[in-house]
């Protein structure tokens, strides 16, 4: 941990599970990583990788009787979160924990102006009066770039663009001044002009507010504008961490390689993508081993039968993958002991 | 059959919708979804139409196939003016053209079997003889999109995003059309399969000579996979150009504005310089002038007032711009660069 200080949220061995027809689907499967203050972190995977599960689970929005966390640890500030009472969870929840969604008007209220929703967070977590609470909301529409708040803050969101309401959302989730802002998808249903609206905008932020950031997506374009760090999921693991700079520029994890490679990119010229052949793996059927390894094209006989070490590399970089190890084919399994060193 | 001259041309395209406006004291607008588009073609070539949301570019692919009926203009097919055929000429035409869907979940029959969906065009045209004929074609055309002779058995839900997109690319091209239209046909796939169905999508060109109408936001995708780009912005194509000139020098400022929004995954490369303010207006109130002066960097009087034709700025490049001229993006983006 560079700098010594306790990070703001520490997740150690998450694991979350979701009822199925048989059994459970674990969605995520021994999760962990740190994040500090002031930092952006950003969290790639495609369907089902698990990445909206960890946010989720972190934020404490699995819904009842559905998704549960069964193992690991969430520490968030100081504060152990999973032994949280529910009550003490949602005091956290909107105050220094805060998020945002793909599509904004689901998490908007229809019936209610956007000065009022913003206003009801601040009145319950700061204890506002009405009339502070609007001028709250003024200031932070006019913070997240609303052209004229004063009028704006008594609008109802279906008067807004889809960008304008991820505003309003941005706007609503600062409102208390969170240490931690999640982003799922922010911009996934934006056009492309509106999401580098956005995306200056959750820059700016960082720059101004020094709030943390998770911002999860499956597009590694927007990973490279905006993180610091970024872990890559694959099939409810993270397969490889990493700085933005060292994990984009070099890649380790095959599945990374792969991703990179097959993307079609704006400054390349290629005849022919490369492919990572076969698709997503089901959740209630992962592979065994290295559930990476039907698709890999360095699989080798370990790779099916048991789960690659998460190997610390050069840079703070961590890679799960069986090639970072020097295998011995007579010895059935290498020292993991070593390898973790 | 003309197997001279270009695939397709569309001359002048126009599809005003009536909209309903008001909640109470309802007054009627007209939504000027596609206003004016002309564009062509080429045998086995691909044209790729870009915009964000709301600029008309998946109305024009339905007026091509003449799944909506123009308000005005026409499509040239093959020589034929399709605007002016019968129910059962258009009927025959559509042998010829075929059209691939973004969302592969609701465009194939969940009830069918793909061995039937796959089939089905072949059915409706009569294109081959006996069961045992059809069986063949649809095992070959299921070889040739990358899946098996037995996933034939199988129905739709038992297949991943990307397999089914394979099913509806199969279906499409079971006639051996000369055009395929394909709407958004992978922006619904994870990362790592999109690239395996753009992949797919070149062979069969190669192999068959078949031409696309590749209708994408995604600037990245259509850099790969046409030859020709239009850009289009609330209802006209602002600049039409061949792939590399576009990318290399897009002479209208949105052609700019897009392409540097685009994020970009190397991380030392140069942020986005040309952010632009605001968000597209209505199509029900196209502004005078320039319809993309009021988001335009470089505005000026005259755009308020007057429409700019498109002129042509170099060979297959035309920009409907007043001020148009080169901006050339870098293509390595290098580190450290100034913000423009």
């Amino acid at each position: 941990m560079a700098g010594g200080a306790e990070p703001l949220l520490a997740v150690s061995g998450l694991v979350t599970e979701f009822p199925a027809r048989h059994g459970t689907v674990r969605a995520v499967d021994g999760v962990s990583f740190d994040l500090r203050r002031g930092e952006c972190l950003g969290i790639v995977g495609e369907s089902g990788s698990g990445k909206s599960v960890t946010a989720l689970s972190i934020m404490g929005l699995l819904q009842k009787g559905n998704g549960r966390v069964v193992g690991g640890q969430i520490r968030f500030n100081g504060a152990d979160l999973l032994s949280l009472s529910s009550r003490d969870r949602q005091q956290l929840r909107g105050a220094d924990l805060a998020m945002i969604f793909q599509e904004p008007m689901t998490s908007l209220n229809p019936v209610f102006t956007v000065g009022q929703q913003i206003a009801e967070a601040v009145r319950i977590h700061k204890r506002l009066g009405r009339t502070a609470a609007r001028r709250r909301a003024v200031e932070m529409l006019d913070l997240v770039g609303i052209p004229d708040p004063h009028r704006r803050v008594d609008s109802y969101p279906h008067q807004l663009s889809g960008g304008m309401r991820q505003r309003v959302m941005i706007a609503m989730a600062l409102s208390c001044d969170p240490k931690l802002l999640i982003a799922d998808e922010p911009t996934t249903a934006l056009d492309v002009t509106i999401q580098a609206q956005i995306l200056e905008l959750l820059r700016d932020i960082r720059k101004r507010l020094g709030t943390a950031i998770i911002m999860i997506t499956h597009d590694l374009g927007v990973i490279a504008e905006l993180a610091d760090r970024v872990i890559v999921m694959y099939a409810s693991r993270i397969v490889e961490t990493g700085s933005v700079r060292a994990l984009f520029k070099n890649p380790q994890h095959p599945y990374t390689q792969g991703l990179l490679r097959s993307m079609p990119r704006l400054d390349e010229d290629r005849d022919r993508l490369d492919q990572i052949e076969g698709s997503v793996p089901n959740p209630t059927a992962w592979p065994g081993g290295c559930r990476f390894h039907p698709r890999c094209g360095f699989s080798r006989d370990i790779c099916s039968s048991a789960e690659p070490p998460t190997v610390r590399l050069a840079e703070g970089r961590q890679s799960a993958c069986w090639r970072h190890v020097d295998y011995d084919p007579g010895q059935a399994r290498p020292n993991l002991a070593e390898v973790r060193a | 059959m003309t197997d001279a001259g270009p695939l397709l041309v569309a001359e002048d395209l126009r599809k005003h919708f009536p909209a309903k406006t008001g909640a109470l004291f309802a007054g009627h607008d007209t939504v000027r979804a596609v206003d004016g588009v002309s564009f062509t073609i080429e045998r086995g070539r691909t044209l790729a139409l870009v915009g964000e949301s709301g600029c008309g570019k998946s109305t024009v692919s339905r007026l091509v196939l003449r799944l909506i009926e123009p308000t005005d203009g026409r499509v040239m097919f093959d020589g034929r003016d399709l605007t002016k055929l019968s129910a059962e000429a258009l009927r025959k035409a559509r042998q010829d053209f075929q059209m691939v869907f973004q969302d592969p979940y609701a465009s194939l029959s969940p009830r069918e079997r793909v061995s039937d969906i796959i089939a089905e065009p072949l059915r409706v045209h009569n294109a081959v003889d006996g069961r045992r004929a059809q069986r063949d074609r649809v095992v070959e055309l299921l070889e040739r999109v990358g899946l098996s002779a037995w996933h034939g058995d199988r129905f739709p839900h038992q297949f991943s995003g990307g397999q089914r997109q394979r099913i509806g690319i199969a279906r499409a091209i079971a006639l051996n059309p000369k055009l395929v239209v394909a709407d958004e046909p992978v922006s619904a796939l994870d990362v790592s399969v999109q690239s395996q169905v753009i992949n797919l999508l070149s062979d069969l060109q190669v192999e068959y000579g078949i031409a696309y109408l590749f209708v994408a936001h995604d600037l990245a995708v259509v850099k790969h996979i046409a030859d020709t780009v239009a850009v289009m912005y609330l209802g006209r194509i602002v600049e039409i150009a061949e792939k590399r000139a576009l990318f290399a020098r897009p002479h209208h400022p949105y052609t700019q504005a897009l392409l540097s929004a685009v994020p970009n995954p190397d991380p030392d490369a140069r942020r986005s310089q040309i952010v632009l303010a605001g968000d597209v207006p209505s199509p029900t109130r196209v502004p005078s002038g320039c319809r993309f002066h009021t988001r335009c960097p470089i505005a000026q009087e005259i755009c308020r007032r007057v429409d700019p034709a498109p002129q042509t700025v170099a060979d297959d490049h035309a920009v409907a711009c007043h001020f148009a001229k080169p901006h050339p993006i870098p293509a390595d983006r290098p580190a450290g660069a100034d913000r423009a």
